[in-house]
């Protein structure tokens, strides 16, 4: 079925142990679109755009040079990372940064070093486009003509946003359709994940939630159908509930949480409309301003058992966690104005551009469950990708990590910009600010095994568009001002990717 | 429209009609990956008849080969559209998870697809005239 004509770089590539695939080689590609024509020859004049090319390679596997600090001894364990990394195919590029096929990484922290290793995941989609040397499915965010509708999104899965270890295994996440399972050590993919034979297919989303007892929580959109799924998965990787709940007024949801005893979901006005002519499944979605935005708060005793509150239109893309106390549910949140960041940002990079960019505030949200009175506050801070200690996941947390922008309009991309970690009730900030040429990545919260919250490290990677080379940083959770402990470069550049998890 | 009528379509077939004077319509069916179980199939005579999930006429064949060859005899000019699905577990229904989505093979006339859903009648119709016609249709 799949032919692996995979070959080694003759020169610098071949040490760092490249290996390109058909389909990655930009030799091959005879003509191109216009998006990948714009893309290349903006990155032929400017550097910055790196992080959204095609990775160079579909294996990658080098020992990373410490470039400064020291190696943490006490620090061992693995950063998977995952993202979405080859943006074109047979010359046509995605329209949206959403649309690339999954590159699942591992870092590894031996004690002595630092090894990395990334690998596509091996979808049926990959697997069929590669054979065929063209793009035979329509994206999230992109749509061919010549190309048939999406009827089926398990055939468009690009297994790309992030990672999940649970259960001791491996799997790597889209949000509308099927987990797949890869083996922890080489990466290679094993094949789709089904939690039982009547959620295959279903819709899984990228941001479950494991709580301190290894119960794993997680939804599933299907706005198709109206019904959002809600899993209850058990410590030891069995399904024990699949849930549909049917939606009168279907929302593009992408991230939720839960507490010590509900599950929320906070369901922006981006609402979705089936038929018409609308040509992707993004341009499905109609932002309804004059909607309010919708939670649904679930009892996770009995599923059954359902309230639903308003609260004015904002959008999240990611929650920080959300805890329980004096008769309300709390919830942290990166609350953006509305969606346009997802069509336009997230669009303009694919051409090498850049928009001036909407940042998303840190935001604590109290309802009163009495009352169904919603208060917000926020916390004075632009904030995205957060991550706080694992151990608090449904419980009251303290500290958040998350990137922000602190540097104001320097003419360079409006992209996130520094590491920061906020007191939640304090509001107190403590950030660390990348250079101009470095782009910061998902910063995890990894807790040494005290039992004290948030003191660690914090671990992440970063895109340095000089050197084009992604690097890695490993901070002091506690002085993240001081800079990186440690900082590790890889020999080669990494598409910028999403969401990851640190195994210890 | 959600794949969920089909359920009902293509469970209570209706015998064939007996043939009349009109045109073939040929069917080839093909890209089955295994040959367990049977293929069934539902021919619609129009939008409203699909609409209510009212076939014209169906067939089921077991599967000995990667390839099934079928006819409708004698039909009237008109538009007509075929839906065909792998019933691998010979349940006599097409299979479908928690959200709805088949979970077993399907193919349309023209091999038309939908988005999240079946294609719209005007997708997947042909048009019959007087002379026979033979069509090819992969399930996916």
């Amino acid at each position: 079925m799949m032919r692996r004509r995979d070959f080694l770089l003759s020169t610098a590539g071949a040490a760092a142990g490249l290996a390109l695939g058909p389909g990655f080689d930009a030799r091959a590609s005879t003509e191109r679109d216009p998006v990948a024509a714009a893309f290349a020859k903006r990155l032929a004049e400017d550097p910055r755009p790196l992080g959204y090319a095609t990775a160079a390679a579909e294996h990658f596997d080098a020992q990373a040079e410490l470039v400064s600090g020291q190696t943490p001894r006490d620090l061992l364990g693995t950063l998977y990372r995952n993202g979405p990394a080859r943006h074109e195919i047979g010359g046509r590029r995605y329209h949206h940064w959403f649309d690339g096929d999954g590159l699942v990484q591992a870092f590894r922290f031996t004690g002595d070093g630092l090894r990395h290793r990334a690998r596509f995941v091996e979808t049926a989609k990959l697997a069929n486009e590669r054979e065929a040397g063209r793009p035979l499915v329509q994206g999230f965010g992109t749509s061919w003509p010549d190309l048939p509708p999406l009827a089926d999104p398990t055939r468009g899965n690009p297994a790309n946003i992030s990672v999940l270890w649970h259960a001791d295994r491996l799997f790597a996440l889209w949000e509308a359709a099927d987990a797949y399972a890869l083996d922890p050590e080489s990466l290679a993919t094993q094949g789709v994940h089904t939690w039982s034979s009547e959620t295959a297919g279903v819709p899984f989303s990228a941001h479950p939630r494991v709580e301190p007892d290894g119960t794993l929580w997680n939804f599933g959109s299907a706005p198709w159908a109206g019904l959002l799924v809600v899993y209850r998965i058990g410590a030891d990787g069995r399904l024990a509930a699949a849930v549909p709940i049917q939606l009168e007024t279907p929302s593009y949801v992408h991230d939720f949480v839960v507490t010590e005893n509900h599950v929320v979901f906070v369901l922006p006005p981006l609402h979705y409309e089936s038929g018409g002519n609308a040509e992707t499944f993004l341009e499905q979605h109609r932002w309804d301003e004059k909607a309010p935005t919708r939670w649904l708060v679930v009892d996770k005793a009995d599923l059954r058992k359902r309230r639903w509150f308003e609260a004015p239109p904002c959008f999240v893309f990611h929650f920080a966690n959300a805890w329980e106390e004096s008769g309300g549910l709390h919830v942290d949140a990166c609350v953006y104005p509305d969606a346009s960041i997802m069509y336009g940002q997230q669009k303009r990079v694919m051409w090498g551009e850049w928009e001036r960019a909407t940042f998303p505030t840190a935001t604590t949200w109290s309802l009163d469950l009495a009352t169904g009175r919603i208060r917000s506050e926020a916390r004075g801070l632009a904030s995205e990708f957060p991550s706080i200690d694992a151990r608090r996941v449904g419980r009251r947390h303290h500290h958040v990590v998350a990137l922000s922008r602190v540097g104001g309009d320097t003419g360079g991309p409006p992209l996130l910009d520094a590491v920061t970690r906020q007191n939640v009730e304090t509001g107190a900030v403590q950030s660390f600010r990348f250079p101009d040429h470095v782009i910061p990545e998902e910063h995890l919260l990894v807790p040494r095994s005290s039992a004290v919250e948030a003191e660690g490290w914090v671990i992440g990677t970063a895109l340095d568009t000089r050197e084009r080379a992604t690097q890695l940083n490993v901070f002091d959770a506690q002085h993240l001002e001081d800079g990186p402990v440690a900082t590790w470069r890889l020999p080669y550049a990494l598409p910028l990717g999403l969401h990851g998890c640190f195994v210890g | 429209m959600k794949f969920a009528p089909l359920l009902v379509a293509l469970v209570f077939l209706p015998l064939s009609p007996l043939p009349s004077f009109g045109a073939d319509l040929r069917v080839t069916l093909a890209g089955f990956e295994e040959t367990t179980g049977g293929v069934r199939v539902a021919l619609f005579a129009s939008a409203e008849d699909f609409a209510a999930d009212r076939p014209f006429a169906g067939q089921f064949r077991r599967l000995t080969t990667d390839t099934v060859e079928l006819v409708f005899t004698g039909l009237a000019p008109g538009r007509y559209g075929i839906i065909t699905f792998h019933d691998q577990n010979e349940n006599e229904k097409l299979d479908s998870n928690l959200v709805g989505m088949p979970s077993e093979p399907l193919g349309f006339s023209k091999n038309a697809r939908g988005r999240f859903g079946p294609p719209a009648f005007d997708d997947f119709a042909v048009q019959l005239g007087e002379d026979d016609i033979s069509l090819e249709i992969l399930l996916q």
